[in-house]
């Protein structure tokens, strides 16, 4: 049976049901479509229960019945539903019900709890709703009074019918009114089908065609026609009205006793249902066979056609109910028996319990009752059912966690016949836990706990952050470790130690480590990042003898050496310092770890210990300097203090430039390092004077100090290549305003401003004065030109690009001797592990290229642009020269450069339109060449094939292959666009790869724009007067809105000649 | 008419001078340059204060020609150097002042900076109105006020081809023959030939017309006489004016000064400086000479009253000194204590912004303990509503929105305002907190400041707005004209702040601040860094790398500082009692005095004195009697809005206002919508749970109509003008026809709601709505009013509800809830 379910269902149900539970099957024995069609209800033994006929869902049920639903019917206007059931042989009840609209609930409006002596299996609302006609085993038709469903009215009894009708010598099988509501018709075990006047309660005559009991009748919908099967396999249509029937046709329709017929709204079609579980349709004129659905598995006891007649319903002896598409005779949905459940769990009680005990669980969910084991991934956990009967919803676990278990979400794996489910609905804790209370609002006067303490609690509200006060001894280590984001919190923890009176002590993340310096109060507080809150920000704070490592030193390790890092932390045990051997083939900058072992409790320390590669000698910094004792070098040292600057001293000389450059940020300290270059006495070493030729103003809005564009008050005075310097910031103008409304672009790499001369971007208020200025060697003096002049030192904050927080600085000494580099936090910040690595070595200029995207999808006749990013080192300017090798067949890149001081180029790849599609595999790769101090220097990315893409909406072409211009002067090109697949919208045109210096002219406020009535546009370039001569490929593509998609053009060659 | 005027001013001015003493001022006169003349002035002088004028009537001699000459009117001359007694002789009395003279041979001449610009300053000549304006006026341009005589001394003598001066025939200069109106002049007739002023211009010219120079005595500050005076109505006196240098010299300047009253009504001033008494009360003559600003003091009694309203009143501790002593001289009675019921409510409202509980109002007036107000004021300081008041109150002066700043960066600052309330941090604490922030402005959320105030001149001009409470930003283009404060001052006090650097942090939101290495504010003029300078105070040492933010706040935070305490117990006191003893509670300047100075100067000692601590300044407030008094006017002292004779009714702020009426009603404000700005319309909001309340916002931006109606400040810039206290018809409006009061009255579950389900009685109904709203049981007539209202509208539910909405809105939107009285 199992298997030819599964074959039944294979096109809809995906997962085969599970064998069925011990438990017998309980037969569906009467379905009822709800007038509306939207809900169907099914009967079974003691229960009613309503579903949705497009997504199967219950809403509701009714499950307090006495004995099995015999039959089933709503009233006309779908406010009732009668219910029939009870005990064979001893009653027969009838229960009127009244559904909620989404039939979620049922009242009950009234009750004949012995309508009958036996089983009722006719039961029929007259057309008006007003009467209910019942019948069954024991011969008799009840004709009731429907009472008014008038809405909190107490049930009330059905007290006597109006009429009973007592004409059958048999078992009453069932009941159809005539759709005018006059004549009412039964069908019996007698052989008959009698007509009687409803409203006389006389019978009007007998149809005795007949041969044998007589189960199922219907009236046509026009009321002219009379439907009766029965035992004999026959299906019979009488001409029927007041004044008597006529047979008109009769078939043999099943192999077996026709148990209920229906006709189709419209009255053109018949439904049959036999013993022989075929269910047929039939053209009710000529009474042939349109349909026959595949045999049913068991006996349908059940059956019910959709008011639209385009689903019915079936129920069967094997429990089983299933909607069908009347037409294909196709399972649509199924209804019962309900799908066996895997086990799914919602929530754990208790949900957590620390480590080291057994403990009683209640897991609530759905499909519990067939789980059958409990097992975990995490080693020494045992979870086993208790001796508690499980039901669908709850299942009662005893949950024994090691006391070695990780804190966090515990991971339990359930197990059943539907299925396995995974869950980590409970959690373990480090520590017996208590949950937030009261005010937590502040360090002063948070909640109190005592340690070892886990704290469950919530950020419940923006701007909340939660205290939590502890008394520690003197020298006491405190661990704190948060979990939220495992144990499916939104909340981005940030969390301080403060003493009690809210000076914050050490800061952290995840994890935070401090050793109390003497006895007292201290608090741990916990917030967002953002200072969001909500009651989803749930965390479990973990506050004791956790094992934190909050930092090593130091930072790294040459290579080819062995070193002691020192483990700073709490609760590490007796460990101080780690024996790290680096391999001397170890890459510089890579990451070794360093093996802390297991701190108190044997547990393995939480924070990521590990040092970078170094390549140098390192030396420490002692009490705040240190001396190198040759260049190249490393020092380590730690700011230990807010405030605290230390002395890097080291020996130069004229001519041979340097590069010092600070590890800190990069390899995970704290410290946003700051660095300055004096001389032998402590004074600054100047690096430039920059003279103010010009200056402008910010206008529009403050600015701030990562993004490429400023929007200046006026730039007449200005140029593409011109310095400007503001708050301290050099930066450079990649680009002039487009427009009024458009900023000024500045140098940028990733998106990000570039300062130069050491200097760091930084916020500029609106009004800011911005000078234009020319840099001169320091010491120069100029007359007077009413504007300022600004000296540079060698002094840097940031970095640049790649660098973070950490400084770098190019040194090219002015004369032999000692220099030294103060080096400081930036914010004036210090602590234990404010540590820093600094390194003075040579320049080795240098670059790498990377090229976006890494795999293209090209257009097939179309291009894309593809973006070649060169990163530059120690100062390395030149040009880079850049070539495609290994493009598959039929696609084009054109060779390029990346021009002296600049990072990127563009081209387009094209692919022509007959292109094949290109192998999955290939060497497609970008070959960057470059000459560096007399060296040729070629460095290669490696590229995805590219592959090819149909279907654009856009081709861009440009007339002709090349264009050339003349510095100083302008020159225009067409560019055509082709808008396909029903395409109509307007074009944005992008111009891309140009060299410094020229550019687009004739930009209107929304770029470049082809608009929805033209197919093409004339494009200016115009080359600044400076611009050298070169040749080079540009990119023109087009965009298309709404699909974020870009349509390059073949790539032109841009030739700037004199 | 105007001899009869003098009579009776003669007549009461005797009636007035009984015990009064003979002065003649300047108490010395010194001549060493070449102003010859001073203008004596002959007064009666009680407890330091100038009573009469008898400078036009008395007599006067010399006791040596060869010296001084004093002309009738008491203008003394100087003849030659040396020693003479000029005696003045009243009614039989005498007085007399010294006159010395040591000019030596040869006279220096007339001082361009000291004289020549004071002069075409006096005569409107460099007026914004005329050549002082941006562009100047027919092709001269002198600077504003004469605050850059280097450039006014180019342009006299120089510019244009040399056309303004003549060296060689000094009376046809061009300078002359327009301000005479020789020549036709656009700005009309400024002095006559024969004037005083004529004579130093033409006098300086055939001198050569020398410019500023490097060694000229610099002015260090004027005098005034009288010091203060004590006048009725129509009184006359004259003022006189000397310039004191830092070579010790003097001399009269009251000709080239400027005068101004603030309070035109009760004391006018001509421009010559001629005191007419006009109403009753007390103003401020201000005057103005070089870059120097001083006041006195007029004081005009009102008519008296029943001085034994003074035997009653009660007297608490210092203030009440300072106020008494103040009432008395005006002839102000004070009204008598607020009873104890007035005094709860009062006090809520004022420390908490909270309504009182009917149970505790019952508590307190049941409780018969002498130090009933005193533990009050002490359990008010110590709950959770004064710590959400005064966050609120602080985070106004603080800007604290996410207007400019993103969400996560105004909580944290919010929090670290909050904290520092809670805490009770001492204000220099909390100031220095603020100023010297470094760092993530996530993780230390007073930096944010920095964030707000991006632009050096800005962040000068909040900082001194903020914890001065003074405004300096005039001083940026030129010298201020209302304060000492000169355009090298003001870039002195800029450059301070030059060195605040804001870079990227660590992810989006995040700025860090931290002290740059370099970087200066450059003099707006002179292009030029000055030497960094608090106001007032020294400058760092010349290329000094200290932290420039720490100098400032060592400086702001000094017990000497002069402006720092005053500045935050002026915004104190005016939360407490209605009006600042300086108002606007952000305007201290020399120029506008506080109304108790030496009240004023009193509670700043004391704050200093207790560690800045904020609680007990508002304790010593609370306590007083003048804190405490009735808001009831009497018929003597009905005038007052300014002496504290009586407690100065106030309407209720915005967010009390709105917070009263959810704990009237019951029904919580929701705040779930936040403005994106002007243009950028409304986001909804989950970060504000439904029953938070208005005062615990931290955010300016959350949308409420009411709020905004009734005047919450936009904290876009740091002035307490940001904060609207008046009553508008819009008000009235939004109360009778806005929904924010019957939103809360119709909502399920509100008061109004449970009066219904309760079936309470009338009566029971009635006391509890004047308890929760108006602290106090219903009057007899109220009771009976209201009760009929409920009663006419019988037991049907909806009418029942209809009438209980309007008996509560009526009392809701009555002038006794909406005042603090």
């Amino acid at each position: 049976m199992t298997q030819r379910l599964s074959l039944l269902f294979a096109c809809c149900v995906c997962v085969v049901p599970a064998p069925t539970l011990a438990a017998p099957a309980v037969p569906v024995s009467a379905v009822a479509y709800h007038p509306s069609g939207t809900f169907v209800a099914v009967g079974s033994h003691g229960r009613v229960a309503a579903f949705d006929v497009s997504t199967g869902a219950m809403p509701g049920a009714v499950t307090d019945l006495p004995g099995r639903v015999t039959a089933l019917a709503f009233d006309p206007a779908g406010k009732l539903l009668a219910v029939a059931c009870g005990e064979p042989g001893k009653a027969g009840l009838v229960r009127l019900l009244r559904p909620s609209p989404d039939c979620a609930t049922f009242v009950t409006v009234a009750e004949a709890a012995r309508a009958h002596a036996d089983s009722v299996y006719g039961l029929a609302f007259s057309p008006d709703g007003r009467t209910l006609a019942t019948a069954g085993y024991d011969r008799v038709i009840h004709l009731w009074s429907v009472p008014a469903a008038k809405a909190d009215a107490p049930p009330a009894a059905l007290e006597t019918p109006v009429r009973t009708l007592k004409d059958h010598s048999d078992t009453v099988y069932a009941l159809a009114w005539s759709p005018d509501g006059a004549l009412l018709a039964s069908a019996s075990a007698d052989r008959t089908v009698k007509v009687w006047d409803a409203a006389a309660g006389t019978r009007l005559y007998t149809l005795g065609d007949p041969t044998d009991w007589v189960y199922a009748l219907g009236w046509s919908p026009d009321g002219t026609r009379l439907v009766a099967g029965g035992v004999d396999r026959s299906i019979r249509v009488w001409a029927a009205g007041r004044d008597g029937g006529t047979l008109l046709r009769s078939a043999f329709a099943h192999d077996k006793a026709v148990l209920r017929v229906a006709y189709g709204p419209d009255g053109k079609t018949l439904f049959s249902v036999g013993e022989d579980r075929v269910i047929k349709a039939w053209d009710a004129d000529r009474l042939k066979e349109v349909v026959t659905l595949p045999t049913q598995p068991d006996t349908v006891l059940a059956f019910a056609l959709r008011p639209d007649d385009k689903q019915v319903a079936v129920g069967r002896f094997d429990g089983f109910a299933a909607l069908h598409d009347a037409a294909t005779g196709k399972p649509q949905i199924q209804l019962l028996p309900a799908k066996p459940v895997p086990p799914a769990v919602k929530s754990a009680a208790p949900a957590f319990a620390p480590r080291g005990r057994t403990v009683t669980v209640t897991l609530a969910g759905k499909g519990l009752d067939s789980v059958t084991a409990v097992t975990s991934t995490v080693p020494g956990v045992v979870a086993k059912l208790t001796t508690k009967t499980p039901t669908a919803d709850a299942l009662e676990l005893a949950l024994t966690v090691p006391a070695n278990a990780p804190p966090g979400p515990l991971p339990l794996t359930l197990e059943g016949p539907a299925g396995k489910a995974t869950t980590a609905a409970f959690v373990v804790d480090r520590f017996p836990a208590v949950a937030e209370a009261g005010s937590t609002d502040s360090a002063r006067t948070g909640m109190s706990v005592t340690l070892p303490a886990t704290v469950a609690g919530a950020i419940d509200r923006a701007g909340d952050v939660d205290f939590f006060r502890f008394e520690a001894a003197a020298g006491q280590q405190v661990g704190v470790q948060v979990v939220a984001a495992e144990v499916g919190s939104k909340l981005d923890p940030v969390l301080v130690l403060t003493d009690a009176g809210g000076r914050t002590l050490a800061e952290g993340a995840a994890t935070l480590g401090y050793t109390v310096p003497t006895a007292g109060t201290y608090a741990v507080g916990i917030r967002d990042r953002d200072y969001r809150g909500g009651p989803d920000m749930t965390y479990r704070l973990h506050v004791g003898p956790v094992p934190v490592v909050t930092g090593v030193f130091p930072l790294g390790v040459a290579r080819g050496t062995t070193a002691s890092v020192r483990v700073a932390g709490v609760n590490l045990g007796p460990v101080a310092a780690v024996a790290v051997a680096v391999p001397a083939d170890a890459v510089a900058g890579s990451r070794v770890a360093v093996k802390v072992p297991p701190g108190v409790g044997g547990e393995v320390p939480l924070g990521a210990a590990s040092v970078g590669v170094g390549e140098f000698p390192a030396v420490a910094v002692v009490a705040n300097a240190v001396e190198l004792p040759a260049v190249p070098a490393t020092a380590d040292g730690v700011l230990a203090d807010p405030g605290d600057a230390h002395a890097v001293r080291f020996r130069a000389a004229k001519g041979a430039p340097l590069v010092i450059e600070v590890h800190a940020g990069r390899v995970g300290s704290p410290v946003d390092s700051a660095i300055e270059i004096r001389d032998a006495a402590g004074r600054p070493v100047p690096r430039a004077v920059l003279r103010s030729t010009a200056k402008t103003f910010v206008t529009l809005r403050d600015h701030d100090a990562d993004k490429p564009g400023i929007r200046l008050d006026a730039w007449n005075d200005l140029a593409i290549g011109d310095l400007l310097y503001a708050d301290g910031e050099l930066m450079r103008i990649q680009a002039m305003p487009r427009g009024p409304d458009d900023d000024c672009l500045f140098f940028q790499v990733g998106g990000k401003r570039v300062g130069f001369l050491g200097t760091t971007p930084a916020f500029h208020a609106f009004g800011n004065t911005l000078y234009r200025v020319e840099p001169h060697p320091p010491g120069t003096t100029f007359a007077p030109n009413g504007m300022p002049v600004f000296t540079l030192f060698h002094r840097n904050d940031d970095g640049g690009p790649g660098f973070g927080a950490d400084s770098y600085l190019a040194f090219d000494p002015p004369a032999d001797g000692i220099y030294q580099v103060k080096v400081r936090d930036a914010r004036g910040a210090g602590g234990p592990t404010h540590a820093y690595r600094l390194t003075v070595r040579p320049p080795r200029p240098d670059f790498a290229v990377r090229v976006s995207p890494e795999s293209a999808a090209v257009w097939k006749g179309g291009g894309v642009p593809l973006t070649i990013t060169v990163t530059r080192t120690d100062g390395f300017a030149g040009p880079v020269r850049v070539r495609f090798a290994g493009l598959p067949p039929g696609f084009h890149a054109p060779d390029t450069t990346v021009e002296a001081d600049l990072t990127t180029a563009t081209v387009s790849l094209f692919a022509d339109a007959d292109a094949a599609a290109p192998p999955k595999a290939g060497a497609f790769k970008v070959t960057a060449g470059a000459t560096i101090g007399g060296r040729d220097v070629v460095r290669d990315a490696s590229l995805g094939v590219p592959t090819l893409a149909d279907g654009a909406d856009l081709v861009t072409t440009v007339g002709q292959s090349e264009v050339v211009l003349a510095p100083g002067r302008e020159t225009k090109f067409v560019v055509a666009v082709e808008r396909r697949n029903g395409f109509a919208g307007r074009v944005p045109l992008d111009v891309l790869g140009l060299p410094h210096g020229v550019r687009v002219l004739n930009v209107g406020l929304n770029g470049i724009l082809v608009t929805e009535r033209e197919t093409s546009r004339e494009v200016t370039l115009y080359a600044e007067p400076w611009v050298e001569p070169t040749s080079r490929p540009f990119v023109v593509l087009a965009k298309r809105e709404g699909k974020k998609a870009e349509h390059a053009a073949r790539s032109v060659l841009l030739r700037v000649a004199k | 008419m105007r001899s009869f005027a003098t009579v009776i001013s003669f007549v009461t001015s005797t009636a007035l001078v009984a015990g009064a003493d003979l002065r003649v001022y300047p108490p010395v006169v010194t001549v060493a340059g070449p102003n010859a003349l001073q203008q004596l002035l002959v007064v009666d002088e009680q407890v330091g204060r100038a009573v009469a004028d008898h400078t036009a009537t008395a007599k006067y001699s010399t006791s040596n020609h060869g010296v001084a000459a004093v002309a009738e009117g008491g203008l003394v001359t100087a003849i030659g150097d040396g020693e003479a007694t000029v005696t003045a002789t009243v009614g039989g009395r005498t007085a007399e002042v010294k006159v010395r003279v040591e000019r030596g041979p040869g006279s220096p001449g007339w001082n361009f900076r000291n004289h020549v610009e004071p002069v075409l300053t006096r005569t409107g000549c460099n007026s914004g109105a005329c050549h002082g304006a941006l562009a100047g006026k027919g092709g001269l341009k002198l600077s504003l006020r004469g605050y850059d005589p280097e450039a006014d001394h180019f342009v006299l003598t120089r510019q244009a081809q040399a056309r303004r001066v003549d060296q060689l025939d000094p009376d046809e200069s061009l300078l002359l023959k327009k301000a005479v109106r020789a020549l036709p002049h656009g700005g009309g007739r400024r002095f006559t030939d024969d004037s005083d002023h004529y004579q130093v211009l033409l006098d300086w010219v055939r001198r050569g017309g020398a410019g500023p120079k490097e060694a000229d005595p610099a002015l260090v500050r004027i005098e005034l006489y009288p010091r203060a005076a004590l006048l009725k109505p129509k009184d006359t006196m004259r003022v006189i004016v000397r310039a004191v240098y830092a070579d010790g010299t003097a001399e009269d300047v009251t000709r080239w000064a400027r005068f101004g009253s603030t309070e035109e009504q009760i004391a006018g001033v001509s421009e010559d400086g001629l005191v007419t008494v006009a109403g009753h009360g007390e103003a401020a003559i201000t005057v103005g000479f070089g870059t120097r600003v001083g006041t006195l003091p007029v004081t005009s009694p009102f008519p008296a009253g029943d001085p034994s309203l003074f035997d009653e009143v009660r007297h608490e501790n210092f203030i009440d000194d300072h106020v008494l002593t103040k009432l008395r001289l005006l002839n102000l009675s004070p009204s008598g204590s607020c009873t104890d019921a007035e005094f709860v409510r009062r006090s809520y409202l004022d420390a908490c912004g909270i309504l009182p509980r009917p149970d505790e109002v019952r508590t307190f007036l049941a409780d018969p303990a002498a130090d009933k107000r005193a533990r009050l004021i002490d359990a008010l300081l110590g709950r959770k509503e004064y710590v959400d008041y005064w966050s609120y109150k602080w985070s106004d002066l603080l800007l604290v929105s996410s207007r400019r700043l993103p969400q996560p960066a105004m909580w944290a600052f919010y929090r670290q305002v909050r904290q520092s309330v809670a805490d009770n941090r001492p204000w220099d604490a909390f100031a220095r907190d603020i100023l010297t922030a470094s760092g993530s402005t996530l993780h230390n959320g007073t930096a944010n400041y920095f964030v707000l105030h991006k632009d050096t001149s800005h962040l000068a001009e909040a900082t001194a707005t903020t914890f001065l409470g003074t405004a300096i930003g005039c001083a940026k283009c030129h010298n201020h004209p209302l304060e000492k404060w000169t355009q090298d001052e003001y870039w002195a006090f800029a450059n301070l702040f030059a060195r605040v650097g804001l870079k990227a942090g660590d992810r989006s939101g995040e700025v860090f601040v931290l002290g740059r290495p370099d970087g200066d504010a450059l003099h707006l003029r002179r292009g030029s860094a000055m030497p960094p300078a608090p106001l007032g105070g020294t400058p760092m040492p010349a290329g000094s790398d200290a932290d420039r933010r720490r100098y400032f706040a060592d400086w702001l935070t000094a017990a000497d500082n002069p402006f720092f305490a005053k500045a935050v117990v002026n915004r104190v006191w005016r939360a407490y009692m209605g009006r600042g003893l300086v108002e606007a509670e952000d305007d201290l300047r020399d120029t506008n005095p506080p109304s108790h100075p030496e009240l004023l100067d009193a509670l700043a000692k004391d704050f200093v004195a207790h560690r800045y601590d904020l609680k007990h300044l508002t304790r010593t407030i609370l306590n007083s009697a003048a804190y405490q008094r009735s808001s009831r006017p009497l018929k003597e002292n009905a005038a007052d809005d300014r002496f504290y004779s009586r407690y100065l009714i106030r309407r209720l702020p915005a967010e009390v206002i709105l917070d009263a009426y959810v704990d009237v009603t019951q029904e919580p404000t929701p705040f779930d919508k936040v403005s994106l700005g002007p243009s950028g319309g409304l986001a909804a909001s989950t970060s504000y749970p439904r029953g938070t309340r208005a005062t615990e916002l931290p955010d300016s931006l959350l949308v409420s109509r009411f709020l905004e109606t009734f005047g919450r400040p936009e904290r876009a810039q740091t002035c307490a003008c940001e904060r609207t206290r008046d009553s508008s018809v819009t008000q009235a409006l939004h109360l009778n026809n806005g929904q924010t009061l019957n939103d809360k009255l119709r909502a399920k579950g509100s008061v109004v709601d449970r009066w219904l389900d309760g079936k309470a009685p009338d009566a029971v109904v009635v006391d509890r709505l004047f308890q929760t709203a108006l602290a106090r049981p219903p009057s007899a007539t109220e009771a009976k009013r209201f009760g009929d209202a409920l009663g006419e509208a019988g037991r049907d539910p909806v009418a029942r509800r209809e009438a209980l909405e309007d008996l509560v809105w009526a009392v809701l939107t009555g002038r006794e809830f909406l005042f603090n009285h």
